[in-house]
């Protein structure tokens, strides 16, 4: 037997993809799997809370939600996606100028993104959409069994006390208006105290399942008043919301240094056109995240 | 020196086949399967064996021919080692035959699992006015909590509402009863459990049940003793042991906090409804005179617990 | 080779501790590993010491160690207390898992083996490499220091079940019993307008240091922390393994003539990859339920504790064990197919005769891969679940012991007819074969749905575990590290204590896990601080107490194997290029190998397994074609 015989010789193996760009789809490749994770995860949620009831779930109007805003959010991403693109042409055209224009316009639009996202949350915040301390009252009352109508106003004591507050500051920042609204707002603050009125009689303060309801009806006729109102779900939603944009800011901000590092490699010189991975995996990773906004966009902005 | 080692080899796996024998053999030492008191457990106990059977007999022969290998092939031995680098032929047999075995273990575990588990899932019992599942005698609800049972006993039939409505406000005559469970043989039980904190897990090792208790859901589980070991007696006001003298226990069996081995109640078999319900019609008069509120999460609990008898 | 190449290190720093080596990285992981495992072997014997003398097991330890006296808060009397139990078993398993056999198996061993194995200079990223080792310390530094905050390190079990461990009371009302009476009598006092919405720190501070139970407080945070970074640190190293396995080979080595390590590491990365980001999400949701006050994991009606309630929930704490299992079954087989790789490796060497049966190893591994992903609800039959889902996954679990057994049989066919060379090494790799048999074989009892409702959550599954990952993994590991020993070090262990350590770890292991099987078998459920206490487990107290006795002189005969190895590495004998007189890639580099492996680029000729070739001189041909004399004086083509 004849073993050599039976090894044909050795080739020579050329990888046909290069390591870098093998190594960032591999990367991409656990990237889907962070994404899949999270958006089953939270549509398994979604449909065990509301059990395809729509009337559980926050409308965008209470969740102050402006599809406008993520509309425009998405023209920024894709425009940049596109000026990315166009630098990587630019580069390997050895084109510097169209290189650094193309990372220059990427990095702002990208910048400009993450400030409408900052302050989208500022928003949130300010109408008191915090995962963890809305009040969860009822659309139209259906499904909520009793027992759950007794741990919700447990759960809702945080909301009580930041919806407290912030009317003391509202009250207090206005003395001198004396308005309907004013004096709605002024009664809901007394029924949400404890205490004496005036002739000594005791008023047992609203319950919190009672105040949420209260808020909503006053949140009908003020609009404006700050007044937190109360969402069906409203804490998972807060919870998806923050987490999945949270998530996607995070990446993008990491993509926001790898293009800001092309940058300066394009200035200074340092970006050969013969060596194109990096500025190459800096643009497949920023379309990557372009991608994940495209999905997330609709399922936040749109349903 | 060589044969040392494959004589080690048969040794160890001979010392652990020997105590699962002695364990077996000798129920005495208590080192075996606890008494088994339902029709499930009599099943699941029927279809351990027929696995370990199955394993046994794989264990042998790989075992086997691992320590044979080594007794006759050391690098000592005369000749030289064979140049094969595989037989497909062999290879073919080997993936069948353990699937074969797999699959007759599957075969044997469906039928069993259907039983144990498929009723009542989706739990239609807990649907909108569904009474009770049409098969039960007989229905507790089991509320875990940071760190022992409560059962909830209905003393009157359901109400009308269904059984959702009596597991979530309940009639004012319900026993509510901490760590025991009391059935009558042959009674076709339904549970509903769940948990107002953590996960547990309800497990009577004499029934071979074993159940989570999910935050949030209810989960149903059925179960139909078939050995009693206890009766009641009117003269004493109490359960005795029967000629039996078996005690069974429940433990939980999912982690929930440094106290979750304290989870311990008790399985009283009544040996029929009459027992059983004079039991029942004890406990309720002894705790008439206590408000008995539904069994609210944050209900205060120490009146519910009294209400045990032992 | 197709890698960017880097300079040799110049100063200490960048050769030992910054290096991008993946030698010097894999002994890093090596050493870290070998810190942990001592840790994790203490955190055992905790555990065994309360289970063997319940209620006395402090009595017994100050016994033996009359000067513990002082450090033991004088509170506990004689007893380890039941928080503090839970942490043991819990950071026990965490340890072991994910900082002992996660770092050697991949860390270690595929940073050690798989460039030289293929040929290559090095990892196709050697910074990424350096960073993936890096990212560890974190992950280190969050973990031990758990062990000191408030309420001590995380107690819910290593897989962490929500609500237990994420449950948390409201951020505002850290005090509800002294709080709310102290906003209820002042009601006429608003607190001032500014001071009403707590910051988010105070916010997230309140959640943690308020938990379901004394032992998921801030530790379990930390706990999260650690391995969210181990995790980062293992996608870092799977992306560069499977990069490098399919980008840097040396000319010749095709895919099938790789060495069974070489493919177990692949496998093992690619698994990783896929299913460590769905861990990363769930450490992630749980990291902010427990923090920011999402609501992933708190069902919605919320939850009473005895006088404390948890905020409105919506989420699911089912969802966690999807996420987590669907890691964490794949994991096992992370911690399980680069040792069935080493050992086949091992084996061969010492069997002096070619592989049996090489391709169906080869898909073996890669079916119990694949299927791996469709096994992780065998973990959930009792949860809760869809018991048709459980039926399902009961039908996919049974076909995963296919491939197990396929293996078994192989690596018997392999023995058969060989001439074995009884080493410390073989021995091991011997052992692993032999443990892994009645692994498998309680798998399958939990693999039969109704079964694994009597024995789910009991100590058979403990003594599965441990049959799996310690009597064949960790066998695996002292295999893998008695054989590439000359390899890294340039020195032999020394075989006689090696043997010793075999003999003693393989009675005591036995004697510490098998009777397991009993306790599980009589329903003795698992993670129980005192099970004295239920009746019908007192008649295996003896059986628990034979346990604990077998475990701490099996953490004793440890200390032989770490002697051995510590010593070995200054004063062993001096080995060789190729001790073992095997045939693959890395025994053709000097021991150890110098920056870039190789001294001029192998050309693979042959399969990894040429053994028993009755044409060559030495009866076996090495992958290059070379035989052993050439190599021995170094002459390379
Ligand atoms: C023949 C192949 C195997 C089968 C059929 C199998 C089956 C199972 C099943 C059904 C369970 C869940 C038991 C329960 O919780 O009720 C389980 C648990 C477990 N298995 Fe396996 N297994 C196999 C091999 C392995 C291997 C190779 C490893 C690791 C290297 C492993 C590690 C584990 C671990 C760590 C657990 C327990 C996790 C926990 O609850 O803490 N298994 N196995
Ligand atoms: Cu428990
Ligand atoms: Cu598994």
């Amino acid at each position: 037997m004849n073993a050599l015989a039976d090894y044909p010789s050795p080739t020579l193996e050329v990888p046909t993809f290069p390591s870098a760009k093998l190594a960032m789809w591999l990367f991409l490749a656990t990237e889907v799997m962070l994404f899949s994770g999270l958006l089953a995860g939270c549509y398994v949620l979604k449909a065990g809370a509301t059990g395809g009831n729509p009337n559980l779930w926050p409308t965008r109007e209470q969740t102050h939600i402006q599809p406008w805003l993520g509309t425009l959010n998405t023209i920024l991403l894709v425009v940049s996606s596109l000026c990315l693109s166009f630098a990587l042409n630019a580069l390997k055209s050895g084109n510097i100028k169209g290189t650094m224009g193309g990372f220059g316009l990427g990095f702002v639009l990208g910048s400009a993104f993450l400030g409408i996202k900052a302050w989208e949350y500022r928003d949130k915040f300010h109408h008191g959409l915090i995962p963890g301390s809305i009040a969860e009252a009822i659309n139209n009352n259906q499904t909520h069994d009793s027992k759950r109508m007794q741990m919700l106003s447990s759960g809702q004591r945080v909301w009580l006390d930041l919806q407290r507050g912030q009317l003391e500051k509202y009250v207090h920042d206005h003395p001198n208006q004396q308005g309907p609204d004013m004096v709605a707002a002024k009664a809901f603050l007394a029924s949400l105290r404890d205490g004496k009125k005036a002739n000594g009689d005791y008023i047992r303060p609203l319950s919190p399942v009672e105040a949420a309801q209260e808020a909503n009806r006053i949140l009908e006729k003020y609009p404006d008043l700050p007044v937190y109102p109360a969402l069906p779900n409203g804490n998972l939603w807060a919870s998806f919301y923050f987490t999945l944009t949270g998530i996607h800011a995070t990446h993008l901000f990491a993509g926001l240094i790898l293009i800001a590092i092309c940058l300066i490699r394009a200035i200074s010189g340092g970006l050969p056109p013969e060596n194109l991975d990096f500025a190459e995996n800096t643009a497949l990773y920023w379309h990557f995240v372009d991608l994940v906004w495209l999905f997330l966009f609709p399922l936040i902005y749109l349903i | 020196m060589h044969r040392f080692w494959s004589l080690l080899f048969a040794a160890v796996n001979m010392a652990c086949l020997a105590l699962l024998v002695v364990a077996y053999a000798y129920p005495g030492l208590g080192w075996w399967l606890p008494d088994s008191a339902s029709t499930q457990a009599n099943e699941i106990d029927s279809l351990f064996y027929l696995i370990t059977g199955l394993c046994a007999f794989f264990f042998v022969a790989t075992q086997g021919i691992l320590i044979y290998s080594l007794w006759r092939f050391p690098s000592t031995a005369p000749g030289s080692p064979s140049p094969i680098h595989g037989h497909p032929g062999l290879e073919i047999g080997w993936t069948i035959a353990p699937l074969v075995g797999l699959l007759v273990i599957t075969a044997a575990s469906l039928p069993v699992w259907k039983e144990a588990r498929y009723q009542g899932f989706p739990p239609p019992a807990l649907e909108g006015t569904n009474p009770l599942p049409p098969e039960a005698d007989q229905v507790i609800l089991v509320t875990a909590r940071q760190w022992d049972w409560h059962l909830k006993y209905a003393t009157e039939s359901l109400p009308a509402e269904g059984i959702r409505q009596w597991a979530s406000v309940g009639n004012p005559s319900d026993l509510i009863i901490a760590n025991e469970l009391h059935v009558w043989k042959g009674a076709k039980v339904s549970l509903l459990l769940r948990t107002t904190d953590v996960i547990h897990s309800f497990f009577v090792p004499a029934l071979r049940l074993k159940q989570d208790t999910l935050p949030g859901k209810t989960i149903p589980m059925r179960f139909e003793a078939t050995v009693s070991n206890v009766r009641f007696d009117p003269a004493e006001g109490r359960v005795v042991p029967n000629e039996t003298k078996a005690s069974w226990e429940i433990a939980c069996a999912e982690l929930c906090g440094g106290n979750h081995f304290r989870m311990r109640g008790k399985l009283f078999v009544h040996p029929d409804r009459k027992s059983y319900d004079a039991w029942l019609d004890h406990s309720r008069r002894q705790t008439r005179s206590r408000s008995l509120t539904a069994m609210l999460p944050n209900a205060s609990s120490s009146n519910q617990k009294e209400g045990a008898l032992q | 080779m197709n890698h960017d190449s880097h300079p040799a290190p110049g100063n200490f720093l960048t050769k030992y501790v910054f290096s991008g080596d993946h030698k010097i990285i894999g002994i890093q992981f090596l050493f870290s590993g070998l810190l942990f495992w001592i840790l994790g072997g203490l955190l055992a014997l905790g555990v065994r010491l309360q289970l063997g003398w319940p209620n006395q097991a402090l009595n017994e330890l100050l016994k033996w160690f009359p000067s513990l006296a002082d450090s033991i808060p004088a509170s506990w009397g004689s007893r380890i207390s039941p928080e503090f139990y839970t942490m043991l078993f819990t950071m026990h398993a965490t340890v072991m898992i994910f900082f002992v056999v996660v770092p050697w198996l991949g860390g270690a061993f595929g940073n050690y083996l798989i460039p030289l194995m293929i040929g290559a200079k090095d990892m196709a990223f050697p910074k990424l490499n350096m960073l993936s080792y890096w990212v560890l310390w974190p992950a280190f530094f969050f973990l031990l220091a758990s062990f000191f905050v408030d309420g001590g390190a995380a107690g819910s079990g290593w897989t962490a079940y929500p609500t237990l461990s994420s449950a948390t009371q409201n951020a505002d009302i850290p005090d509800p019993g002294l709080d709310a009476a102290a906003k209820a009598t002042t009601p006429t006092n608003p607190p001032s307008p500014t001071s009403m919405e707590p910051g988010l720190w105070e916010r997230i501070k309140n959640r943690w240091n308020s938990p379901a139970a004394g032992q998921s407080g801030q530790g379990q945070v930390y706990w999260l922390l650690a391995l969210i970074f181990s995790g980062t640190s293992s996608m870092m190293g799977s992306v560069n393994y499977i990069t490098t396995i399919l980008n840097c080979r040396a000319p010749g080595m095709t895919l099938m003539r790789m060495p069974l390590t070489v493919w177990g590491m692949f496998v093992t990365a690619i698994l990783q990859s896929l299913a460590l980001p769905v861990l990363t999400v769930a450490l992630i949701m749980q990291f902010l339920d427990r923090t920011v006050g999402t609501v992933f994991f708190l069902p919605p009606a919320g939850l009473a504790f005895g006088n404390w309630q948890t905020g409105t929930g919506g989420g699911q704490p089912l969802l966690w064990q999807h996420l987590f299992w669907f890691y964490s079954h794949p994991a096992v087989y992370i911690m399980i197919l680069p040792a069935m790789g080493m050992v086949s490796d091992v084996l061969v060497a010492f069997c002096r005769k070619p592989l049996f049966g090489y391709k169906p190893m080869v898909f073996s591994m890669i079916g119990i891969a694949g299927l791996g992903f469709i096994v992780w609800g065998h973990h959930m039959f009792q949860s809760g679940m869809d018991p048709r889902l459980g039926t399902g996954f009961m039908a996919a679990t049974v076909l995963i012991a296919v491939p197990s057994a396929v293996k078994i049989f192989n690596w018997l066919a392999t023995i058969w007819g060989s001439r074995i060379r009884f080493t410390s090494a073989s021995l091991n790799a011997l052992a692993f074969i032999s443990m892994f048999i009645i692994g498998g074989l309680s798998g399958i009892y939990m693999a039969s749905t109704p079964v694994d409702i009597y024995i789910h959550d009991t100590y058979f599954i403990v003594a599965h575990i441990h049959y799996v990952l310690f009597l064949s993994s960790m066998f695996g590991i002292y295999a893998g590290i008695h054989f590439w020993f000359p390899k890294m070090f340039g020195r032999t262990m020394n075989d006689s204590l090696g043997k010793v350590h075999f003999f003693l770890t393989f009675l005591l292991a036995n004697g510490t896990f098998f009777p397991m099987h009993i306790l599980g078998i009589r329903g003795h459920p698992r993670r129980y601080y005192d099970p004295t206490i239920f009746d019908w487990l007192a008649s295996v107290q003896p059986l628990n107490q034979f346990v604990s006795i077998c475990a701490i002189l099996l953490g004793l005969v440890q200390v032989i194997f770490l002697a051995n190895f510590l010593f070995s590495i200054f004063f062993g004998p001096k080995s060789g290029r190729n001790p073992w007189e095997a045939n693959t890639l890395e025994w053709e580099t000097p021991s150890p190998p110098g920056h870039g492996n190789f001294e001029t680029t192998p050309i693979v000729l042959h399969g990894p397994y040429e053994y028993a070739v009755t044409t060559a001189i030495n009866g076996r041909f090495s992958q290059t074609g070379l035989n052993r004399d050439q190599i021995q004086q170094g002459n390379h083509p």
